[in-house]
């Protein structure tokens, strides 16, 4: 019909081709993420001190568990040298992390000083975009469970920045570090790919 | 040679891109093990700046995540040192890498 206006059906192998390409541009997206959290628990130690079952509790390793997840699954994730004993260190951790290399920050604050440190962070308009907290649950404002100076910092975070998660490696319904973290960057993964140059179904 | 451009390849090439990281890959891979004290001083001297501990054990873990160098830990009671080295895997993509280079220069890519 006259001024009508006609599609063409885009054939399957051509979707497939699309698709293809697409999963493989995702693949090839290497997000570059930085974890901040406690050190050692006894500095002497390669943290061995930790008992195996008590390594749940231990933020250390659970640290160390999200950056291993993160390696993993084709991010390159790093953490800050705990052994250097550094002057000014989290002054050069904020210099880091303004880099527009670092994609995204995941930060477990353990103490007062670290919250002093996440409050630092997310001030910062350059980092507190990368800026994702991971708190215990029951720290978390949502559960009101802890009347803790960390979870008022953790309060007024959500109010202000909104990207602080509760965990818990013990209970399903609030998942572990690892799921949280792995969820995200799959999402980031995306948000990248969706900002690649435009591409065709020839290329 | 072809490379295959695998999420480990991908990981290599995210390590690579930064030109500190590039300048501790050359040194290290023309030599043996290299402290850490050793690399600090490397590019204090072909940089004329100084560079701290800090963003040198981030730049240098970036490339230990990346499979480009492996991290050797000494201890003795004062304190813990550390040694670099590349790997092989990374010694044959970067080959592979300098290839591709090679030949892009000879024969650049004509657009399409």
């Amino acid at each position: 019909m006259e001024g009508e206006k006609r599609y063409d059906l885009i054939d399957g192998d051509a979707l497939n081709k699309i698709y293809d390409e697409l999963r493989s541009r995702l693949n090839n997206i290497v997000p570059l993420v930085v974890v901040c959290g406690p050190g050692k628990c006894d500095p002497d130690e390669d943290c061995t001190a930790c008992e195996p079952e008590k390594r749940m509790d231990c933020m250390y390793h659970q640290r160390n568990a999200l950056k291993t997840a993160l390696n993993d699954s084709g991010c390159l994730a790093t953490t800050f040298e705990e052994d250097l004993e550094l002057e000014y260190a989290s002054l050069q951790e904020q210099i880091i992390l303004r880099e527009p290399e670092v994609d995204i920050v995941f930060i477990f604050p353990d103490s007062r000083g670290s919250a002093a440190e996440l409050l630092q962070f997310t001030r910062d308009p350059v980092i507190r975009p990368k800026v994702r907290v991971l708190v215990p649950h029951q720290y978390h404002p949502l559960y009101m469970e802890s009347e803790s100076y960390l979870t008022s910092v953790y309060q007024e975070l959500m109010a202000t920045h909104g990207h602080v998660y509760p965990y818990d490696p013990r209970n399903e319904a609030h998942r572990t570090p690892e799921y949280i973290a792995l969820m995200m960057m799959g999402a980031y993964r995306l948000y990248r790919l969706a900002h690649l140059p435009e591409m065709s179904a020839d290329q | 040679m072809t490379l295959k451009p695998d999420i480990k390849v991908m990981r290599m090439i995210k390590a690579l891109d930064s030109p500190t990281r590039m300048q501790i890959v050359n040194l290290i891979v023309n030599s043996s093990a290299v402290s850490f004290t050793g690399i600090r001083e490397h590019l204090e001297t072909l940089t004329g700046k100084t560079i701290s501990k800090g963003t040198l054990a981030y730049h240098l873990d970036i490339l230990v995540q990346g499979n480009i160098l492996t991290r050797e830990l000494s201890r003795n009671p004062d304190r813990t040192y550390s040694t670099y080295e590349t790997t092989e895997e990374a010694k044959k993509t970067l080959t592979a890498l300098g290839i591709l280079i090679e030949h892009e220069k000879k024969e650049p890519a004509t657009p399409q």
